[in-house]
């Protein structure tokens, strides 16, 4: 039965995400309050595959810490569905069974032959794998839930009263705030030259990529402004993250942001496998170049990262055999520190798009928005984000001691976060179906992302890569 | 369906772009001046 609803879905992703972080706080103090939430590794043997987050719980059997962390996601969704007017036994019948799908595609996705990236192969004893990173879950959560929504419209119908890839999408982001204040915060200590020129990266990806992918989307493609705007995030920002972050800020459908990162998933893959290998054969002279540009040119952080890693060891090796020894790590570090600068601002990002776009673009028939319409139709979620980002980033700049606390508060509360980005991408398919697909034109969408992203991102931040950090080179082993 | 780029979006694709490139050679000559390696 429903009831008038207190809030809305914006706020209670507020409440629910700032509620998860403040929960993570007291491990600062030495008090694991969600130590025990269930982290899915990349895993070839499944007893593995799941173990609770921190140590400190390690004597908590994998299944045991995931049965928990399934209740805990239940009682705090099910708190707020019941605040919003929400049929409760519906939404708690339908939210159960989109958890345990939803973590059966993660589960999945993160298997060593689909997951491990090449520097990773060996660890796992195998040959070959897809290298998509773990990110592959979310690929495979959206075909279920599209397997759901085209082949078993009961099923899809009894799922509806927790089909809400929103309310989970912006719950995620509000969790991610925290998680970037911490590797900002922690980014204090790098060395200040690469630092410094990491800033020319916020630049490039907000301010030249944008607006020339956003230019090219509209312009060349015509592209509506729902789909230009994300996609435009997308491609040149952070993936997956900023492309939702940019379709909530916008208010695009659901179907924007998760058909666009799913472009930007496959496609990082595509440049993990081929960049890295170019930049041993053109950059190993300017090993920095080459690290930063696999963090301005590789989408999604787990594969930019990845890429940052074989790069570091493919050009060590290389510079190995021509007799010099670089110390290891210097040009994974010179990819993460451009790759979190640029994460660093998909809020703020956000936010200048939302006051765009409510105050210009979507005035309709020409009256002037006031202040109260704008805040009605602010996003709330980027609230959030930024309470969770400055908190953290203020904090450890405050106590830098507590920075691997920090850390670990965050990795458990990115275990929440997953869950949430994977029953967004389940939810999603739940919800969509094979024709609105074809008519939004997913070939049209691959094509802008592919023009933009190799004949301009790709070439725009080797230019960038190589003004800023050409002559750096590592410092060498002396031993 | 159509949309033509309204001036408001002209307006953030032009800003964007000569914030971006002025902002990009303030930090070279920064980064050259007061960062280098």
């Amino acid at each position: 039965m429903r009831r008038p609803a207190r809030g809305t879905e914006d706020w209670w992703a507020v409440w629910i995400g700032l509620g998860l972080f403040t929960l993570s706080l007291p491990v600062l103090a030495g008090i694991d309050t969600l130590g025990w939430a269930a982290a899915t590794q990349v895993w070839t043997v499944p007893a593995k595959a799941v173990a609770a987050v921190s140590k400190a719980y390690a004597a908590l059997p994998g299944i045991e810490s995931l049965v928990l962390t399934y209740l805990f996601l239940l009682a705090a969704m099910s708190l707020g569905a019941a605040a919003l007017g929400f049929d409760l036994r519906r939404f708690v019948a339908g939210f159960s069974v989109i958890f345990w799908a939803s973590y059966l595609c993660w589960l999945a996705g993160n298997h060593a032959y689909i997951a491990a990236t090449p520097d990773k192969r060996a660890g796992f004893g195998i040959a070959w794998s897809l290298s998509l990173t773990g990110e592959a879950g979310f690929i495979v959560a959206l075909l279920a839930g599209l397997v759901v929504g085209n082949f078993f419209p009961r099923a899809s119908a009894a799922l509806g009263e927790a089909t809400r890839p929103e309310w989970y999408v912006k719950t995620a982001i509000v969790i991610l705030g925290g998680s970037l204040g911490v590797q900002a915060a922690g980014a204090r200590g790098l060395a200040t030259a690469v630092l410094f020129r990491g800033l020319a990266a916020i630049v490039e990806a907000y301010l030249i990529y944008w607006a020339v992918v956003y230019l090219v989307a509209r312009r060349f493609f015509g592209l509506t402004r729902e789909w230009a705007a994300p996609l435009a995030s997308g491609v040149s920002i952070c993936g997956v993250s900023a492309a939702m972050a940019t379709a909530a800020a916008i208010r695009a459908r659901p179907i924007v942001p998760i058909m666009i990162s799913s472009l930007v998933v496959v496609f990082a893959v595509v440049e993990l496998l081929i960049l890295p290998f170019a930049a041993q054969t053109f950059l190993a002279h300017q090993p920095l170049v080459a690290g930063a540009w696999m963090g301005l040119a590789v989408k999604t952080d787990g594969a930019a990262v990845a890429s940052g890693a074989i790069t570091d060891a493919l050009i060590r090796a290389k510079a190995a055999g021509a007799g010099v020894a670089y110390q290891e790590g210097w040009i994974l570090l010179t990819t993460t520190t451009v790759k979190v600068f640029i994460d660093m601002f998909i809020g703020v990002w956000a936010f200048v798009l939302a006051v765009v776009w409510t105050s210009a673009i979507e005035r309709g028939s020409g009256a002037r928005l006031s202040a109260a319409d704008v805040w009605t139709r602010f996003p709330k979620f980027v609230l959030g984000y930024f309470a969770s980002f400055l908190a953290m980033l203020l904090l450890v700049i405050a106590r830098p001691g507590l920075l691997d606390a920090a850390k670990l508060a965050t990795a458990e509360t990115n275990v929440f976060r997953v869950l949430f980005f994977a029953m967004t991408f389940f939810t999603i398919g739940v919800a969509s179906d094979f024709r609105k697909l074809g008519q939004e034109g997913i070939g049209r969408l691959a094509l802008v992302y592919v023009v933009c992203l190799f004949g301009f991102i790709v070439w725009v931040g080797l230019a960038v890569s190589w003004i800023f950090f050409h002559g750096i080179v590592p410092p060498r082993v002396t031993s | 369906m159509e949309e033509p780029l309204l001036p408001a979006e002209v307006k953030l694709i032009a800003w964007s772009l000569v914030l971006g490139v002025v902002l990009l050679g303030l930090l070279v000559w920064v980064s050259n001046a007061f960062f280098a390696p």
